[in-house]
């Protein structure tokens, strides 16, 4: 039971990380390619970039609080 | 190398347990009184070195306040910049040595304990939720002052299924909270691995990632309170037709 439950903590950061990676890369991708057309607009775009960056790491955040929880049931 | 997501007790006031925590929240509390104490003791219209510091963070607030929601942003600075302060130095504290509960036994080898008596302060989600339950009854009593009892009752039944606005309300005190102790905790998870794997010197790196997030944290709490905020004293009406910005 224990084995399946470490098992459970790895896969819920594992499989909690994709999508706010995917998240995370497009909105950067994005950002750095506005800055690059506009490099006068990297003081507007900050701002805008990290609130939504925060969004999306948010959800990356949560499944390793239950990463953490499940973890600390194995000890 | 140990993990315990609850913080230790350090001490007793009383029959009220004290945590390393709540002890690590106050002293930065300390810091911050001592800082403004001093900086604006003796205030001059031509800045010594600390008003002039002083001076230099609190605008670099108000400029994103005033971005953000325009002439009142003035207004929503003193909640903003108190959270912002207090996370960004109880988040450096926390990477102080004397700090590290996790890693206390690799910096001073004769501590057979795990329990050290300070923790970064944000690494306990009783601070978190605390600033998080803040920053919600504010913004739903700037909702409330600025709309009227009845435009509040309005815009928390607003939508289609008349639920959508409360979850949302409720959902980002939640996820203010949790995203501050989720970063932190992970950030002292991660000294506690890499102190545990390779000490003395590839912690140090990691040390200095930590101040990077330790300054995006404090950043997007206070960037997030001041968008609800802002959010909260424009009405629907308002939003609708581009008045907002």
């Amino acid at each position: 039971m224990e084995g399946w439950v470490a098992l459970a903590a790895g896969l819920a950061i594992g499989l909690g990380a994709i999508g706010p990676g995917i998240g995370v890369g497009l909105g950067v991708s994005k950002a750095m390619e506005a800055i690059g057309r506009n490099p006068e607009a990297t003081g507007t775009l900050f701002l805008p970039m990290i609130i939504g960056l925060a969004f999306a790491e948010a959800i990356a955040i949560y499944s390793l609080i239950i990463a953490f929880l499940l973890f600390g049931k194995v000890g | 190398m140990e993990f315990h997501l609850p913080a230790a007790v350090t001490f007793y006031l009383g029959s009220i347990p004290v945590t390393s925590t709540i002890l690590a929240a106050w002293l930065a509390i300390a810091v911050l009184i001592i800082f403004s104490v001093m900086a604006t003791r003796n205030m001059q219209l031509v800045p010594g070195k600390l008003q002039n510091l002083a001076e230099f963070a609190v605008e670099g607030l108000l400029a994103p306040c005033e971005q953000v929601a325009g002439a009142r942003g003035r207004g929503f600075l003193p909640l903003v910049g108190t959270l912002f302060f207090f996370i960004l130095v109880a988040n450096w504290m926390g990477i102080l040595p004397l700090y590290a509960e996790n890693n206390w036994e690799h910096y001073v080898p004769w501590t057979a304990s795990h329990t050290a008596p300070l923790r970064s302060a944000n690494s306990d989600l009783n601070v978190t939720a605390a600033m998080a339950i803040i920053v919600f009854v504010w913004v739903q009593w700037t909702m409330i002052r600025t709309q009227g009892v009845l435009g509040w009752l309005k815009h928390l039944t607003w939508g289609p299924p008349p639920v959508l606005e409360l979850i949302s309300e409720i959902a980002r005190p939640v996820s203010l909270a949790l995203r501050l102790f989720g970063n932190i905790l992970a950030g002292e998870v991660l000294l506690l691995v890499m102190s545990g794997l390779v000490a003395p010197f590839v912690p140090a790196l990691f040390m200095g990632f930590e101040l990077f997030v330790g300054i995006v944290q404090a950043l997007i709490f206070a960037i997030l309170t001041l968008a609800f905020l802002s959010l909260a004293s424009t009405g629907h009406g308002e939003e609708e037709h581009g008045a907002a910005h």
